[in-house]
């Protein structure tokens, strides 16, 4: 049923600030499935992410795994840490075609783009420079191949070989007036993929 | 310290009812990051998370084994599917974002995000980790509570009044907790290198070019500036993993937390994550005082009033409660307003930026700006 209309005294500003009114009570078995939902999940969060591997807590996880990669719960807080990288470093892909011809197809480089493009572009550097690039991370090497592969094919010419090269150059300490120095740039073939004519569709 | 104690000390940090406002406020931030974080992957969508990308689904299914919340993996594999989660999250996202059907938005924004995340994880970034995460403990707070159409909508159904009612934090503990883990964990990890200790961490970090956003002035790039911002950063992480929680320190804690994620954004080029970090700090910010910064906030904008005559009570209600600029005129001869629909609009006016009324507060809501 509707309320009888009536007008409210005008509100101040002053008045945002005023206690809640009411607390919404929750029931006893509302209480005890939010502390068992609330113990659960700070044991698994933090079991999960504290950095230490000893056999309780190895243990602790195995037992928790499966919740935790399902829902997407797993977490570890590492930023730089123990010790930030020291590499600067990208990938590139060397592309043979057909003819013969070869050429250099590089991931975006952040360094090389503008304010905007590197903020959009960022996950390249998180892809290639942190994952890809890893012989652990070898499973991503063939489909980065064709993917490349298709990106550089032309009407006129495909690629027939991609060849993913890592490149490297170390910061070193600094000198003893703080100076910066960095170690000559490197690189290095790490993978070979010959292109399948099912690659390009 | 006994047993009881324990108890009620739980009991009164995580069930003990507060104001919904904090935890609202999070949810509008977390909406408008996950909207932000999107347009950034939409020119790219097709190749990190398509079928032709550069990481398919079975690649990633063989690298990151097990069960996996991905609704990738029951959708078929083309582009048009890949596309329609795009769109699916924008929606989601923007009802979480306004509040409208707030549980069910959020536990959609939730399994998309994590979606993505789990379709490739190798492009995921602390940051993005902690939105998942936050995000799950999202569906369970009472998000939509305040700040929210659905708030507004129960006004107008007679379910609420006016004020916001108090409601069981839990799921904003955990929140919480989640953000001082991220803090404490970098901090004890941070701990065990020696670059962190003997303070050249940030000389090597801000070395690295592939991080590097904006120019930073050379005084800064020394090694001695850079040993004090490696041993600051160590005791910030510290205090926002530990101290935070004691009141006198928090704002202080919270202010520094601030500039350290100001100054990251300025100088690395790792987007969203400073602003997901700091979106987490309005959990910790009382709602009183958030109410006081907000009226304070209003004085300064000094917004142009808007006069309404509601014919109901619950219409006066649900402009009162509204009415977050504080621009709300009740008064006689102003236009009418009783529907639905005539309410919604009056709404809506309230949040426009320009109409309202002349300083004898009588003019017309529907009046253009011209009567400024």
């Amino acid at each position: 049923m509707r309320k009888k209309p009536q007008r409210p005294a005008e509100p101040r500003a002053e008045e945002t600030t005023q206690p809640h009114a009411v607390a919404a009570p929750l029931s006893r078995r509302a209480r005890i499935a939010a502390t068992i939902f609330v113990a659960f999940h700070l044991f698994a969060v933090i079991t999960w992410a504290v950095p230490l591997d000893t056999p309780l807590i190895v243990q602790c996880r195995e037992a928790i795994k499966g919740y935790m990669l399902w829902t997407g719960l797993f977490q570890k807080w590492d930023m730089f840490a123990p010790d930030p990288s020291k590499l600067n470093n990208y990938v590139s892909a060397n592309v043979v075609y057909r003819d013969g011809r070869t050429a250099e197809w590089t991931f975006p480089r952040m360094e090389n783009l503008g304010y905007v493009d590197k903020y959009f572009k960022e996950r390249y550097r998180k892809y290639a420079s942190d994952n890809l690039r890893l012989d652990t991370r070898a499973a991503l090497w063939p489909d980065a191949a064709r993917y490349i592969a298709r990106a550089v094919a032309t009407p006129s010419d495909a690629p027939v070989e991609i060849d993913l090269v890592r490149h490297w150059s170390e910061v070193l300490p600094p000198g003893p007036h703080g100076e910066d120095s960095s170690s000559p740039w490197t690189e290095f073939t790490f993978y070979r993929y010959s292109v399948q004519p099912g690659d390009l569709r | 310290m006994s047993l009881k104690s324990i108890a009620r000390a739980w009991n009164e940090f995580f069930l003990e009812p507060i104001s919904p406002v904090p935890i609202a406020l999070f949810r509008i931030l977390y909406a408008g990051i996950v909207l932000l974080d999107i347009a950034l992957l939409r020119p790219d969508w097709l190749i990190w998370f398509g079928p032709r990308g550069l990481i398919t689904l079975p690649t990633m299914e063989q690298m990151e084994t097990g069960a996996r919340l991905d609704v990738f993996r029951f959708l078929p594999q083309t582009e048009f599917w890949t596309n329609a989660v795009f769109w699916m999250l924008l929606v989601s996202a923007l009802f979480l974002l306004v509040g409208l059907y707030t549980r069910a938005a959020s536990i959609a924004t939730f399994i998309l995000v994590a979606s993505l995340h789990q379709r490739n994880l190798y492009i995921v970034h602390s940051g993005d980790t902690m939105l998942r995460v936050t995000g799950f403990f999202l569906m369970f707070a009472p998000a939509g509570a305040a700040l929210s159409l659905d708030r507004l909508r129960n006004i107008w159904r007679g379910r609420e009044g006016v004020t916001p009612v108090l409601r069981a934090p839990w799921a904003q503990r955990i929140i919480q907790v989640e953000m001082c883990l991220l803090y404490f964990m970098t901090f004890w990890s941070k701990s065990m290198g020696a670059s962190w200790v003997n303070g050249t961490a940030v000389y090597y970090v801000e070395r690295l070019e592939q991080f590097r956003r904006f120019p930073m002035p050379d005084f800064l790039r020394s090694l001695p500036m850079a040993k004090l911002e490696t041993w600051f950063t160590l005791a910030v992480e510290f205090s926002l993993g530990t101290l935070v929680w004691i009141k006198e320190l928090r704002y202080w804690i919270l202010l520094a937390g601030l500039l350290l994620h100001l100054g990251l954004e300025y100088s690395m080029n790792v987007p969203m994550f400073q602003w997901i970090a700091l979106a987490l700090y309005v959990t910790f910010i009382d709602a009183a005082d958030l109410a006081r910064a907000w009226s304070w906030v209003r004085r300064a904008v000094n917004a142009r009033p808007v006069a309404f005559a509601p014919a109901s009570a619950r219409a006066a209600e649900v402009l009162q409660a509204a009415d977050v600029f504080g621009r709300l005129r009740l008064a006689d001869g102003a236009p009418t307003v009783e529907s639905a629909a005539s309410v919604a609009k009056a709404v809506l006016r309230l949040w426009m930026p320009s109409g309202g009324v002349d300083s004898r507060g009588m003019m017309s809501a529907a009046a253009p700006s011209r009567s400024r």
